[in-house]
């Protein structure tokens, strides 16, 4: 739990730290674990007909996979569409490959268009993948900040986002207390870095 | 060993043995969270637990399934077969283009998925219980309880309550010999479970 971790954290730092800049670097950090592929979360999209561009869920700072009905569509860049066919954006049919449009949309577009509606969503057995799985729809695998983390990582995390506040300029910067904290978080959190700049 | 031996010896470590600077409750505190750690980084306190499995349902949650569970080491099937780890989910598109929707007799592969889910492959048109072998969520300590790390792990774990007392009372000098201590403990420790 967040406030769990929070509460950690000033209790390691003997109550000098700020409150509302650790909450704010708790939520980076929860980033930076999503774009490390900490948390993977499966979600389903359907569509119309003659949709080619996916949203991906709201959030997602990771797209680990895309699967268009039954198959695992391939990441491709857009120079690669272009020398097969400059009319590629045009094609239609079962899509077999994704590409970002651009970094700034964040949105897929599938190759070729699919002409098929998806299925509609029922679930009886549980989802988003197995017997209730629908027909014709995108299955997203991307991973999305999560608000609470598993309670072994309360420790770690806390050393992260001490690092980061006793390490910015600040009234109480504390660059030996930052250093301590990083080297004890490393030792328990392995490589992955906190620091989100 | 009890708790609170632990923090008989970790308060006079930290040369604080009435608890003046540091209540026993706060080294409980961290006690708690270093086991925790510690158990998630080498899997020392592990545990077995079944969990059903529904129809062609391949990507599960860990939490909601096996909830003690902090890291899943094996998958069993009921006839004790173990199935085969995948080091990263990703290859199963490389065994098969279909792979979210291929169905056979019975389960044969498993691969983590991120540090919260995990895949059994291929489903299985019917409802089947397997079994979860993880490293477990180690109870939260109070002064009765018994640590429940092996004690070739008590070392770390004193040595890591040791710097956050330390780092508490910004006392840098002895913190400098401690962390020293743990990066030699931490190599040993990894050198010791690559090994076996």
């Amino acid at each position: 739990m967040k406030a769990d971790i929070l509460s950690l954290a000033s209790v390691l730092a003997a109550a000098q730290s700020d409150g509302t800049t650790l909450s704010a670097y708790y939520d980076d950090a929860m980033i930076v674990l999503a774009k490390a592929s900490w948390f993977v979360d499966v979600e389903l999209v359907p569509l119309v007909s003659g949709q080619a561009v996916v949203n991906p869920p709201v959030g997602t700072v990771r797209v680990h996979a895309l699967c268009y009905d039954d198959s695992d569509l391939a990441p491709t860049a857009i120079r690669d569409f272009e020398s097969l066919s400059v009319h590629w954006r045009d094609l239609s049919g079962k899509p077999y490959a994704y590409t970002q449009e651009s970094e700034t949309t964040e949105t897929f577009r599938m190759v070729p268009i699919p002409t098929v509606p998806s299925k509609p969503f029922s679930f009886i057995h549980g989802e988003p993948l197995g017997v209730d799985y629908p027909a014709y729809v995108v299955a997203t695998f991307v991973s999305v900040p999560p608000v609470d983390v598993p309670r072994w990582m309360d420790l770690p995390l806390a050393f992260g986002l001490l690092a980061r506040e006793f390490g910015r300029d600040s009234a109480h910067a504390d660059p030996a207390f930052s250093s301590a904290c990083s080297s004890f978080g490393q030792m328990l959190l392995g490589t992955v870095s906190l620091d989100a700049s | 060993m009890l708790a609170s031996e632990a923090v008989t010896t970790i308060l006079r470590r930290v040369r604080d043995p009435q608890g003046s600077q540091h209540t026993p409750t706060v080294v409980l505190r961290f006690l708690t969270d270093v086991q925790r750690s510690l158990n998630a980084l080498y899997a020392d306190v592990v545990e077995s637990a079944s969990f059903i499995v529904e129809p062609r349902v391949m990507h599960l949650p860990l939490a909601a399934t096996l909830p003690s569970a902090i890291r899943l080491i094996d998958i069993q099937t009921d006839a004790s077969r173990d199935l085969t780890m995948l080091k990263d989910w990703r290859e199963l598109a490389l065994l098969n283009r279909s792979w979210f929707r291929a169905i056979a007799n019975q389960h044969e592969l498993w691969a983590a998925v991120g540090r919260d889910g995990f895949v059994v492959w291929p489903g299985v048109d019917e409802r089947r219980t397997l079994t979860g072998v993880y490293a477990r969520l180690t109870d939260e300590l109070d002064l009765t309880t018994e640590i429940e790390l092996d004690a070739s792990y008590h070392p770390l774990m004193f040595d890591l309550v040791e710097g956050c007392l330390l780092m508490r009372g910004r006392m840098f000098g002895p913190l400098v010999a401690v962390t020293e201590r743990l990066k030699t403990g931490f190599q040993a420790r990894n050198r010791t479970t690559s090994e076996s």
